[in-house]
């Protein structure tokens, strides 16, 4: 009698859970008829589309009817954008609403750092936002997990008129994948009452500031310490930075920006310094130079007040060497993407699109320039920017000849954790001169991978 | 002479007996001193003035300033994430106080095949890392519909499940509880031609309050710190975040901005949370020793 | 307070000894056992075939036609009620196969054939992404229909065994259960089921399912090249090997395993035996105000783990307060997280803050719970304070608080606040570590940062899994020794 009880509290549950999961079965589709488009692994099976040229610009399936007024649709968009930017993106979806009167939009904006927003768009391409800002190094792994949609021709006069850097920023196997907007590059922020020659990195360090280190460098970051590498002549994925077969890193050049970095450490007017404690220390006046990203401006700026100073990267000098060398900067570019989803009304993707072009085009570019002095990558703007008066702007102009991009290819996944571990390990003196020779083999063979 | 030796030795026990205390007080002042300066750094902080005080040793004035950002701020809107968690930690006080008592009372009371298996398993499972099913369980809810791009309620339901969902398996305390609660009280109901559900709801649950207590002080105290599981299923819906997910936001990606307003808020989830349990001490210590006591 | 430590290394010593024994013994027997255990595993086997063969042959035309139609058996002893439901599940589960369980079964094998693609419009290049499979999909529901098979067979024995036995009662002319009876049942004998289901519900569905799913993972290559919608595969044993094996990651897993396991020990036994003492200092009989002294240090227990120990990373920082106070004294100033050593002692000192309150109050419970009648005899015995402390209290905390620490022991191997939320795992670039370990990154501080930073879930789930193998030797060595699975019915 006891295990009958229990055997039809068992089926009940049974019948229960049956029914829960027959509710959300899988949809397994086998599509016999689609073996030739196969699946897209990186872009890489999908036909390069070659640009339509002249004027048929409009998309025969966008749906929009009335380009000039909108199509009477309504359309909920969400936007991701970097946390400090969100006021400035809600300004211009007004804008962008005031240009299409008939259309009914609801908007959501949502903080996502720019840097972290591959591992929450793969994460789940259905649930990311349908327009997202990015930086270019994180492309490919984007690409890679199926969560960009290629850019139609439409847009290709707009990104065509960007600079060449940002071109190639926003290309992946001769196709667009994203519109840029902004190009960065890292600078050396100095406090001005503290320093006035920054032009080498010798002179940084030995003048007397009367604070605790003359420069900070957050050494963890191998973002930052891949400069030096750069600087001594190393190429990674060849000298564009987009050429996944060209991987030489255990060579002479990279011996030498180790040996640089190593020696470092022995320098006391220059201390490793994380992001987060870097505004504190300008301010308190506990460090008097920074090299740091173009994030940290609005930071830095409040920090210093008008002691503010920007710079290019100062020039460094080799163990053994007669003459200094401009340390040359990572540059990066942001761009807007659309995400790939496939529960999305291609209507909505199509509109999605549209506002991804315009948060992006000239006139918003000329915005950020002077609301958040963001470089813009339009062609002209770009040139203009040179003397615009903006002082910051002008020095990552400058600093543009001094400058590798980020690469954009998906093997960057493994390039910023083995690389950043084995330079700090270099500057902290845990990883010996004997084994950087292995070390590096290791991080290029994996690379190759 | 005796005698006078004797009352040596008591003023030498005496003195000693004074070391001692004098030594007692010192080391708890000191320990005292190096537990609250933290905390009292953090009140401090969150009531620096409007220009911040990160990375200073103390505010250069004091304000209330970032106790009205934290409620007015409109990109991270603190008053929801309270309402949030607070909603999410009843609930779940309800829930996984009711699976702990449930499984904790049916360990210790009945006898039936695979009671040590059962037991085992609980064991087992409470050694993977639990973080490590982040990922499948965002899956499984997604095919249910209650995560990803979905309303923020249902994400909230769907926290509510993961954190009282497992609830049962945290029972060895409470089981331990019930161990010292004497048997010859079921066997006298029973008598009285009581049910065992009658047993249960009528004769041991009132008798239970110390370890129900316990159990739901810790049934709620989970989602004002869970930041792990409840960041990866809320995704940036801002409006559906606890506490927990929003200031571990504020610190870790924008420290500059968001330096006082996260001590401001620390602070604000702390107050209530200290004042409940120092109320309930009293049944904190009875709980766990009780079930530490009979194992 | 000598005796007191006297007594405790005795234990101590005691303690690891055991363990070591234990330890050998386990390797020893092994193989035994391991022979053992196939052993009983082919006997129970062949057992439940016989149980199952025999039953068919001596049951009538009821319980033979329960191993085609559920619920036969109960309809031939007309229990209606039964019967159907029995019926109902054998249809259901047919009509979930052939609709659903099918595709499933073979997409958990497959784990999706074509994914998402793009569609492109004849004549311009406007696409659009076609969803595909999903192969963390596939394999969910892969798993779900095997727990539903699962489920099924449980239910379609019982209904045989079900039919057996009431065909036995039958022919002793037995009165048969009403559905109401069994009804009733489940609010009375049976209520612990109704109790342990409504419990286990919940852990079924969120703790195992997953687990089993992120177990699965550990066989596959679900990473960042072979994302879920592109599709991964099974690989096998592969992960394992890259890092246990002789290449790859085991010159990383090691390490971070022995500090893992020093971590757990020192955290464990240093709050333990602190706690204790802090304990006995404030129940000191002298001591004014206990309830207030203790208030102050469980207040760092009331406040969330991620505020305090983020409160405290500032605080330690290179440019926190506590430097900038030696800085204004004069001193040198310098970064305790950028060197292994003192950031492996900044994470131990910092979980003694956190973790002292918490033995702290147990141990005061404890003290307070020891019967006084205890020490009254003693008194009367002639026993003098210190005898008392050795013979009553000490053994008395011991015994009570030896589950304890084993718990505690796990806890810390899992100890993921402490060591994120302090030093995030740094500091990196230590010799011999690579793919994201730095010097005090626990097994469990790795897996998150591989997850979350490097989206490695293959790697993430293999050491998970690897984690757990550690707490499972670990308690099995020790679970032995701990009373409480001992003296479980000496209380009641």
């Amino acid at each position: 009698m006891k295990k009958r009880v229990l055997k039809i509290m068992v089926m009940v549950l049974a019948v229960a859970m049956l029914f829960v999961f027959a509710a959300c079965s899988p949809e397994i589709i086998y599509v016999a008829d689609f073996t030739g488009e196969g699946a897209s692994h990186a872009g890489g099976n999908t036909t390069p589309s070659t640009p339509s040229t002249g004027g048929d610009d409009q998309p025969s399936t966008g749906g929009d009817t009335n380009p000039t007024t909108g199509d009477g649709g309504t359309y909920n968009l969400t936007v991701w954008c970097a946390e400090e930017d969100m006021e400035m993106i809600y300004g211009m979806l007004e804008s962008y609403k005031a240009l299409y009167p008939t259309n009914k939009y609801s908007f959501t904006v949502q903080p996502q750092g720019e840097d972290t927003v591959t591992s929450a768009v793969t994460r789940d391409v259905e649930s990311a936002a349908d327009v997202f800002s990015f930086a270019n190094d994180q492309l490919g792994l984007l690409i890679n997990g199926n969560a960009l949609t290629q850019i139609p021709s439409t847009y290709t006069a707009q990104i065509n008129k960007q600079i060449d850097v940002a071109r190639i920023a926003a290309s992946y196997n001769n196709s667009y994948y994203a519109i840029p907007y902004s190009y960065e590059n890292c600078f050396l922020y100095y406090n001005k009452s503290l320093l006035t020659d920054v032009s080498t990195m010798e002179k940084i360090l030995s003048a007397n500031t009367g604070a605790n280190f003359n420069l900070g460098i957050d050494m963890n970051d191998g973002y930052y310490t891949t400069m030096f590498l750069y600087t001594a002549g190393v190429e990674i994925f060849g000298p564009q930075g987009n050429d996944p077969s060209s991987v030489d890193l255990d060579n002479e050049n990279a011996y030498k920006a180790c040996q640089y970095i190593m020696d470092l450490h022995n320098q006391t007017k220059l201390v490793s310094i994380a992001k987060n404690d870097q505004s504190d220390s300008l301010r308190s006046g506990r460090v008097a130079a920074m090299i740091s990203g173009p994030h940290m401006i609005a930071q830095f700026k409040n920090a210093l007040g008008s002691n503010f100073g920007v710079a290019m990267l100062p020039s460094i000098r080799f163990a053994g060497e007669s003459k200094d060398t401009q340390l040359v900067s990572f540059s990066g570019v942001k761009m807007y993407g659309v995400s790939r989803k496939t529960n999305r009304d291609s209507k909505l993707t199509a509109e999605a699109m549209r506002l991804a072009a315009y948060l992006a085009n000239s006139e918003n570019q000329q915005i950020r320039l002077e609301e958040r002095e963001f470089c813009p990558t339009d062609e002209d703007l770009f040139d203009d920017a040179l003397n615009s008066g903006i002082e910051a702007v002008e020095v990552v102009v400058n600093q543009s000849e001094y400058s590798k991009l980020k690469p954009g290819l998906i093997q960057m996944g493994k390039y910023w954790t083995p690389m950043g571990d084995f330079l700090v390990g270099v500057y902290n003196f845990n990883k010996p001169e004997s084994t950087w020779s292995t070390e590096l083999k290791k991080i290029e063979d994996k690379l190759k991978e | 002479m005796s005698q006078l030796v004797s009352t040596k030795k008591t003023s030498s026990i005496k003195r000693k007996k004074a070391i001692s205390k004098t030594t007692a007080y010192t080391a708890l002042t000191v320990l005292s001193i190096i537990w609250i300066i933290p905390l009292i750094w953090m009140i401090i902080q969150s009531f620096a003035g409007p220009e911040g005080s990160k990375g200073k040793l103390f505010p250069t004035s004091f304000s209330f300033h970032w106790y009205a950002e934290l409620f007015t701020n409109e990109t991270y809107p603190f008053w929801r994430w309270f309402l949030n968690t607070l909603v999410i930690a009843l609930i779940c006080l309800v829930l996984s106080t009711f699976f702990t008592i449930a499984m904790a009372y049916v360990m210790s009371r009945y006898r039936f095949k695979g009671r040590k298996k059962l037991q085992s398993l609980g064991m087992i499972l409470g050694m993977f890392p639990g973080f490590m099913s982040m990922a499948a369980i965002y899956y499984i809810f997604k095919s249910l519909g209650m995560a990803g791009d979905v309303a923020w309620w249902k994400m909230l339901i769907a926290l509510i499940l993961v954190y009282s969902g497992s609830a049962g398996l945290n029972y060895y305390v409470s089981k331990g509880f019930f161990d010292t609660v004497s048997k010859s009280l079921d066997e006298a109901a029973r008598i009285d031609g009581a049910t065992n559900s009658q047993v249960f709801f009528k004769v041991i649950l009132p008798l239970s309050k110390p370890i129900i207590v316990y159990t739901a002080l810790m049934s709620f105290l989970g989602p004002w710190g869970d930041f792990i599981f409840s960041s990866y299923l809320l995704g940036n819906e801002t409006a559906a975040w606890t506490v927990a997910v929003g200031l571990y936001r504020m610190i870790t990606k924008d420290p500059e901005l968001y330096y006082n307003t996260f001590m401001a808020g620390a602070v604000i989830v702390a107050v209530p949370i200290t004042a409940l349990f120092l109320g309930l001490q009293r049944f904190f210590v009875e709980g766990i020793t009780g079930g530490a006591v009979k194992g | 307070m000598t005796a007191f430590f006297h007594s405790l290394f005795a234990k101590i010593a005691g303690w690891c000894k055991k363990f070591g024994q234990n330890f050998l013994a386990f390797f020893r027997n092994l193989p035994q056992n391991l022979k053992k255990l196939c052993l009983n595993i082919g006997r129970g086997i062949r057992d439940w075939f016989l149980r199952y063969i025999k039953i068919f042959r001596e049951g009538d035309l009821g319980v033979r036609m329960s191993y085609l139609v559920m619920g036969s058996g109960a309809f031939a002893r007309k229990q209606i009620a039964k019967g159907i439901a029995y019926l109902a599940i054998e249809l259901l589960f047919i009509f979930y196969m052939i609709f659903n369980g099918a595709g499933a079964i073979r997409g958990f094998f497959t784990l999706g054939t074509s994914f998402t693609y793009d569609l492109h419009f004849v004549g311009t290049d406007e696409t659009v992404p076609v969803a595909g499979d999903d192969s963390m999909l596939c394999l969910l529901f892969g798993v779900v229909a095997i727990l539903v098979i699962a489920g099924f067979l449980v239910m379609y024995f019982s209904n045989i065994r079900s039919a057996s036995e009431a065909y036995e009662n039958s022919i002793v002319g037995r009165k048969l259960p009403t559905f109401k009876d069994d009804l009733r049942a489940l609010f009375d004998n049976k209520f612990y089921v109704v109790l342990l289901f409504v419990a286990l519900i919940g852990v079924i569905a969120f703790t195992v399912l997953p687990l089993i799913f992120m177990i699965l993972i550990a066989f596959t290559n679900y990473d960042r090249d072979h994302t879920a919608t592109g599709g991964f595969d099974w690989v096998g044993f592969q992960n394992f090997g890259s890092l246990v094996g002789t290449t790859g990651l085991s010159t990383t897993f090691f390490p971070v395993l022995g500090w893992t396991l020093l971590w757990a020990l020192c955290a464990t036994f240093l709050n333990y035996f602190l706690g204790v003492a802090l304990a006995l200092l404030i129940n000191k009989k002298d001591i004014k105000g206990q309830k207030i002294w203790r208030t102050f240090f469980v207040l760092t227990i009331a406040i969330p783990q991620f505020v305090s120990l983020l409160l405290m990373r500032q605080l330690l920082g290179e440019f926190g307060p506590i430097m900038e106070l030696v800085r204004q004294a004069g001193g040198n100033a310098v970064n305790l997280f950028n060197n292994k050593h003192t950031a492996r002692l900044i994470v131990i000192l910092v979980n003694l803050w956190v973790g002292i309150p918490y033995s702290m109050l147990i141990t005061s419970g404890i003290l307070m719970n020891i019967p006084a009648d205890l020490y009254e005899s003693a008194r009367i015995d002639g026993a003098g304070k210190l005898t008392m402390f050795r013979k009553i209290t000490l053994p008395y905390i011991m015994f009570v608080t030896g589950p304890y620490l084993i718990t505690q022991f796990i806890g810390n191997i899992n100890n993921f606040n402490i060591i994120y939320l302090l030093t995030g795992g740094g500091p990196f670039g230590q010799a011999g570590l690579s793919d994201g370990a730095g010097g005090t990154s626990l097994l469990v501080t790795w897996l998150y940062s591989m997850t979350l930073d490097s989206q490695n879930y293959k790697l993430a789930s293999t050491l998970g899994i690897l984690t757990f193998v550690v707490s499972a030797v670990v308690s099995l060595l020790t679970y032995r020794h701990s009373s409480a699975s001992k003296n479980e019915e000496d209380f009641q």
